[in-house]
């Protein structure tokens, strides 16, 4: 390859998945810059998500999680199904942050076709860890 | 104990998930592995050096079975209450993520880069994905 010329394609995408995972919130789009020698893309891409839940833990015991920040609608004795009442609810933000450096080389095997890529990343979740 | 059931997990393991979405990816290998915060700090400021980022590949991959099985991990660390509003850091090594959708000589190459970050605590995952796209000039 001579001379390459990478961009990021349409906007850097990123979600949670997991068993109990709030509403979303993108205080910015989540974004990727890359550059290119002669043989190798590199680049970086970074992003911050917003995750809201409520947390209602009712009198038989079990934990329910709802999107979005509403435990006003669930004071502490509210009935939610019969015979099962609301014991606590809190509110809960946590803070979802990732960094990444990339590069794909393309010589690895004199092969443009079969490229290597390294990727070197973090992640950290701030806030509440329990549900 | 734990030393048995390592050895008796790492013999048994034939075909796992992972073996599957290597297959279906057109690159030779594919993993993700988890390293330290001293690891990942000292490739962020030395970006440019992919025998550094190798080692440590294969330095952190020796470890794999103790660290990254999120299962047992996972049962060490969720002890709420002690860790309420501790941080949750995850550090990866990616190596070849995500899928070529085409790379050649005379195009140049798309690249659907993605990074999974598996969080221990509370078991969910950051997923990020995105698309490159090198243009032959």
């Amino acid at each position: 390859m001579s001379h390459l010329d990478p961009t990021v394609s349409g906007t850097v995408t990123a979600y949670l998945s997991g068993p109990a995972v709030g509403e979303i919130e993108r205080p910015a789009q989540p974004y990727a810059n890359v550059s290119a020698t002669s043989s190798e893309i590199r680049g970086n891409a970074a992003g911050d998500i917003l995750e809201k839940r409520t947390i209602i833990r009712t009198t038989d015991g079990k934990t329910l999680v709802k999107g979005g920040l509403k435990s006003e609608l669930y004071e502490a004795g509210t009935e939610i199904s019969l015979g099962i009442s609301v014991e606590w609810a809190r509110n809960s933000i946590s803070l979802y942050r990732f960094d990444l450096t990339f590069n794909i080389d393309y010589w690895q095997n004199n092969n443009p076709a079969d490229p290597r890529t390294r990727l070197n990343g973090t992640a950290t979740c701030t806030g509440l860890q329990s549900n | 104990m734990f030393l048995t059931l390592l050895i008796l997990t790492s013999c048994k393991k034939e075909i796992n998930k992972d073996d599957l979405t290597s297959k279906s990816a057109n690159v030779s290998s594919k993993s993700a592995t988890k390293i330290s915060k001293k690891d990942y700090e000292l490739l962020k400021s030395n970006p440019e050096n992919n025998k550094l980022f190798d080692s440590l590949l294969q330095a952190n991959k020796l470890k794999i079975s103790k660290i990254a099985s999120t299962s047992s991990v996972a049962n060490a660390d969720d002890d709420s209450g002690f860790y309420d509003d501790a941080d949750d850091d995850v550090y990866y090594l990616f190596d070849n993520p995500g899928n070529i959708i085409f790379a050649n000589e005379w195009y140049g190459v798309r690249y659907d880069v993605t990074a999974d970050f598996a969080f221990v605590k509370r078991k969910n995952k950051l997923n990020v994905k995105y698309l490159l796209a090198g243009v032959q000039m």
